[in-house]
């Protein structure tokens, strides 16, 4: 058990005693209370008949003292009632009674008086009964007699004269006095007692009294007897004792004193337990437990038993960390030989006097292939790691070891076989090791394993071979200098190159040698280098030389100087390539770029080589200079964020379909950001594995061509039109004439008239739409005015704005602040503006918003109608323009092309933007100069 | 009762004029072209108003004009044009004092014909 349970069981064990000592008390008590509590209850029996007692005193004294009496025996004769009112009736309000009887001896009433309204008393047959009860041998007597009034109780008495105070004579008459226990009477009684008194019917047996504890309640009763000595009724007397209230109270307050006490003394003893006992035993167990000396610490210095154990502990801790530290030092210097060991660069090996291998170190394990030595360890050497054919001479020399007939072999070399049974080449040293009795036990051995290091000697012999070959045979001319300039090597591409034998040159300055001869210049040059070299530069220059032929060959000549290890100059390499043949090619090339380059940008068109991902690489002078752009800022950008200023490749870049079928393809379109036509022919250039590399495109403004193309065609157009619309005039008279005439007669089949009206009618419309085609092809000369073109929109707004509304569609205006007047056909520009404002609402049927935007663009003036609505398809928006197309169900097709020869007579520029189910926007440009027409 | 000279070169419109001017109360002569004009222009015949068609075969409406300026015969004289020649005719016109107010456009309402040829009587109703 832990000392922690136990202080626990002690603990409980205390509060368990206390509480059945408190449980024995509080029984006791009970028993005292009991004993009290009955005590208790005869004192109030006691006192309840005392003061019945007193109670009736007063009736007891009237049937004692009127009944010895000469007055009264001597009223038993005469009956003289004045006497009688003057003695008896007066006796009714002092002692307090409610009537009295006087009988005759022979029982007959003598007198009767009673108080109030008790007259009805007067005949009580009862107490004629009990005039026979009373005889000089029981003078009195006393019962309760019940009327019909209520509960009486009488007293009654003999009369006598005054002389016989002791009754013997004869009874001269009877005499009765009753009072009524009425409510008044026990609420008297009540009040006297501090009780609960009740008169209840008398019943078998009337209720014990009992003692209620709980309540503090005492209860008894009392009989009361009739004439005939049998209980008639009995008193209920209930009454709270105050002083068993306050014994209870006493005796509660106490347990809950004791109570407090126990918990208090209960938890002082646990705190205590746990401050001098539990704690320092829990530091103890820790520190034990985690080997830590610092949980001990605050008991160092106390004088207790813990104090002792704690020191003791505290001892102990030292000692093994002494002998830990001793330990670890061991360990150390072991692992330090350990590590002697395994650094070594050498094999170190033990061989036990059978051959056995007992002690290896970390390298001989490396060279032998294995990553443990305990692998090696205990295996026979000869037999696992020395080659078959040299085994027997290696076993006799280590034979000859152990015999002690060689005490050390200072070089010995032969092969090991390693793990993966490759043979390693190792130089040996080997002594013998003797134990304390000289007795030989083994041999230790060094080994260098040498494979490698032969292994380089033979590479290197082979690489200077291999060296001398490329120095001879390489196209170069290669050479080996001294510091000052002497040629100690040169290879034989560079002897053979101008005829020369090896003596003739080697040994010389290289500058005096037929290399360098030719030119007196060259040898300046060629000694001011060596001078650069020398200081650790490296020279190259363009050098000429005479071949063996005569021949002048130019040669990229350089020099360079080698280091040792140490950084110190020790020789220079000069060395020459023959560069004739590149250098005529590269003049060749030169030219042809620079022939290519003139062509390039003397070209008119646009030009501009592309990548892949649309990034310019190069353009002509034709392309910058319309983007008045330098190269460095074009060259990088891609074409559309520069040309088109989007953020995607335009939709009719012919780009794609390049990129698809490698051939060169061609497109049309306008470009607004120049404000012109272009024709883009774009072609791609292939590598050799057939992939696009980049693309040259070739753009052409072509906006005057398409310009009078379009107005061939309008004109064109425009003639057919005014033929037709003659050819049509006539018949359309005669349709309407004729209609307008049958109106006139008395027409009574309404239908008819209706129909006529119906002809009326359209041939107006029809004649109206000739009217407005003769507009377009032959748009009429108006007048020019310096206009306010704010005003003149709103104008029009103002007319549509009704429309407008009822379409629920909002006008918003976005108008420029600084708009210059400009020299405009006023009436003829409202109906253009009426014409695009009438498309939007019809693009709108649901509502929506169009706004109408201003600004200046460049010499422009733009104005844009920008709407919410269905927008249009590429097809349609094609076709826009020509004459008799629409999409409307009761449009005429002539609305926008009336427009456009407006726009185009005012030198200006129609053009739509639109995205299917987005809206449409239609651009107006109007030039603020303009020659033209006007 | 005022005596209107039409001239047309299309008989099924100089009928068609005919018979409205005719019960608009009116006497009415007609004439299928530029020659007929000529020749009752150079009549005794008398005329009130012509009403003139501009664009016809051989003689025309400026020839018919021309005429009436040359013999000084002055008859209050509706034009009448398709719209496609009507620009064409005006700059003629005009020389002979006549403006756009005396100009009616084919297809035309007959009404307002009625209403120019009472303009040109000054009858007032």
């Amino acid at each position: 058990m832990k000392i922690r349970t136990k202080i626990f069981v002690v603990i409980c064990l205390t509060i368990g005693a206390v509480l059945s000592v408190l449980l024995w008390v509080k029984a006791y008590e009970k028993k005292r209370l009991i004993s009290f509590a009955e005590s208790e209850k005869k004192d109030k029996e006691l006192i309840f008949d005392k003061i019945l007692l007193l109670k009736e005193e007063a009736l007891i004294a009237l049937a004692t003292d009127y009944t010895y009496w000469d007055g009264m025996v001597n009223f038993m004769t005469t009956q003289d009632l004045a006497w009688a009112h003057e003695n008896i009736d007066t006796a009714i309000s002092t002692f307090k009674v409610t009537a009295i009887w006087i009988y005759r001896t022979d029982a007959r009433l003598w007198y009767f008086v009673s108080n109030g309204k008790n007259g009805v008393l007067r005949d009580q047959p009862l107490l004629k009964d009990a005039i026979s009860k009373l005889s000089s041998k029981s003078p009195f007597c006393h019962f309760f007699l019940n009327t019909s009034l209520g509960m009486m109780n009488v007293w009654g008495a003999t009369i006598n004269p005054t002389s016989d105070l002791e009754r013997k004579t004869p009874a001269q008459g009877y005499f009765f006095t009753a009072r009524f226990w009425d409510s008044s009477f026990l609420g008297e009684l009540n009040k006297l007692t501090k009780s609960a008194i009740t008169i209840l019917p008398y019943k078998e047996e009337p209720t014990p009294g009992y003692i209620d504890l709980n309540k503090a309640i005492i209860a008894f009763s009392r009989k009361l007897t009739g004439l005939d000595n049998k209980p008639l009724a009995y008193l209920n007397i209930v009454s709270v004792s105050d002083s068993i209230k306050n014994y209870i109270r006493q005796g509660g307050e106490e347990v809950i004193v004791v109570l407090a006490f126990v918990v208090f003394f209960s938890i002082t003893n646990v705190f205590i337990f746990i401050i001098w006992v539990y704690w320092p035993l829990k530091s103890i167990s820790s520190a034990l437990e985690k080997g830590d000396s610092r949980f001990i610490a605050p008991l160092q210095d106390k004088k207790d038993e813990f104090g002792d154990i704690s020191r003791l502990i505290n001892k102990f801790f030292k000692q093994k960390e002494a002998i830990e530290e001793n330990e670890e030092t061991l360990r150390k210097e072991k692992d330090k030989v350990q590590r002697y060991l395994d650094i070594a660069a050498v094999i170190l090996l033990v061989l036990d006097a059978e051959g056995k291998v007992s002690l290896i170190n970390k390298k001989g394990c490396e060279i032998l292939g294995y990553y443990n030595e305990e692998e090696i360890i205990g295996k026979n050497w000869f037999d696992n790691f020395t080659p078959k054919e040299i085994k027997p001479k290696v076993k006799n020399v280590f034979d000859r070891f152990m015999a002690g007939e060689i005490e050390s072999f200072e070089y010995f070399e032969y092969q090991i076989l390693n793990k993966k049974s490759e043979e390693r080449i190792i130089a040996w040293h080997n002594v013998v090791l003797r134990d304390e009795n000289y007795k030989i036990i083994g041999t230790l051995s060094s080994g260098e394993d040498i494979t490698e290091r032969q292994r380089i000697e033979d590479r290197l012999r082979e690489s200077e071979r291999k060296a001398r070959a490329i120095f001879d045979q390489t196209f170069q001319f290669i050479g080996l200098m001294a510091l000052d300039g002497t040629l100690i090597e040169a290879n034989r591409t560079a002897l053979e190159f101008s005829g020369v034998e090896a003596s003739s040159v080697l040994n010389k300055p290289f500058w005096e040698t037929p290399w360098w001869t030719h030119s007196p210049e060259l040898q300046e040059k060629l000694r001011q280098a060596i001078k650069k070299v020398a200081q650790g530069e490296f020279v190259r220059f363009e050098a000429t030389h005479i071949a063996k032929d005569g021949s002048l060959h130019f040669v990229d000549f350089s020099l360079k100087p080698v280091k040792d290890e140490s950084g110190k100059m020790i020789f220079m390499i000069p060395e020459g390539r023959d560069i004739t043949e590149y250098k005529f090619s590269e003049e060749k090339i030169k030219q042809a770029a620079e022939e290519w380059r003139t062509t390039f940008d003397s070209i008119s068109d646009l030009v501009s080589i592309h990548d892949k991902d649309f990034k310019i690489k190069r353009v002509n002078k034709a392309f910058a200079d319309v983007f008045k752009m330098k190269y460095q800022e074009i060259i990088g950008k891609t074409c559309y964020e520069l040309v088109h200023r989007s953020k995607e490749p335009h939709l009719c870049c012919p780009y794609k379909q390049v990129m698809q079928t490698k051939k060169p393809s061609l497109a049309e379109f306008f470009e607004p950001s120049l404000g012109f036509y272009l024709e883009v022919s774009c072609s791609a250039i292939i590598n050799e594995k057939g992939e696009v590399i980049s693309t040259v495109h070739i753009a052409k403004d072509v906006t005057s061509r398409k310009e009078v193309e379009k107005r061939e065609r309008l004109a064109q157009l425009g003639e057919l039109v005014a033929d037709m619309a003659h050819e049509v005039n006539n018949p359309l008279m005669i349709i309407s004439g004729n209609a307008q005439l049958s109106l006139m007669e008395n027409i009574q089949n309404e239908i008819v008239s209706n129909n006529l009206k119906i002809i009326f009618e359209e041939c107006k419309r029809a004649k109206e739409i000739i009217q407005r085609l003769l507009k377009f092809s032959r748009p009429s000369k108006g007048e020019l005015k310096e206009i306010d073109i704010h005003k003149s929109i709103e104008a029009v707004l103002n007319i549509m704005e009704h429309q407008f509304n009822l379409a629920n569609i909002e006008v918003k205006r976005n108008y420029s602040g600084n708009l210059p007047t400009i020299l405009i056909d006023e009436p003829q520009m409202q109906e253009v503006f009426m014409n695009l404002l009438n498309n939007t609402r019809d693009a709108m049927p649901g509502g929506g918003v169009v706004e109408v935007r201003t600004s200046l663009e460049r010499e422009f003036i733009r104005i844009d109608f920008k709407d919410t609505g269905c927008g249009m398809s590429g097809e349609v928006m094609k076709r826009i323009l020509e004459p008799f197309f629409t999409t409307k169900e009761k449009g005429t097709g002539l609305g926008l092309s009336v427009c456009y020869g407006i726009i185009k007579v005012h030198n200006g520029e129609l053009r739509f933007e639109s995205k299917l189910g987005k809206g449409t926007t239609a651009t107006i440009l109007l030039p603020l100069e303009r020659g033209g027409e006007y | 009762m005022y005596k209107i000279l039409v001239v047309d070169d299309e008989p099924r419109i100089a009928k068609i004029l005919q018979d409205f001017l005719v019960k608009s109360g009116f006497e009415v002569t007609q004439s299928l072209g530029g020659e007929e004009a000529i020749k009752i222009l150079n009549s005794e015949m008398k005329i009130d108003l012509m009403v003139l068609d501009m664009k016809m075969p051989k003689v025309t409406g400026t020839d018919v004009i021309k005429e009436m300026e040359r013999i000084k015969r002055k008859i209050p004289t509706i034009i009448l044009t398709g719209s496609v020649d009507a620009e064409k005719y005006l700059i003629d016109l005009v020389k002979f004092g006549y403006t756009e107010k005396d100009i009616l456009y084919k297809p035309l309402d007959l009404f307002s014909l009625l209403d120019m040829v009472k303009k040109k009587l000054k009858i007032t109703q």
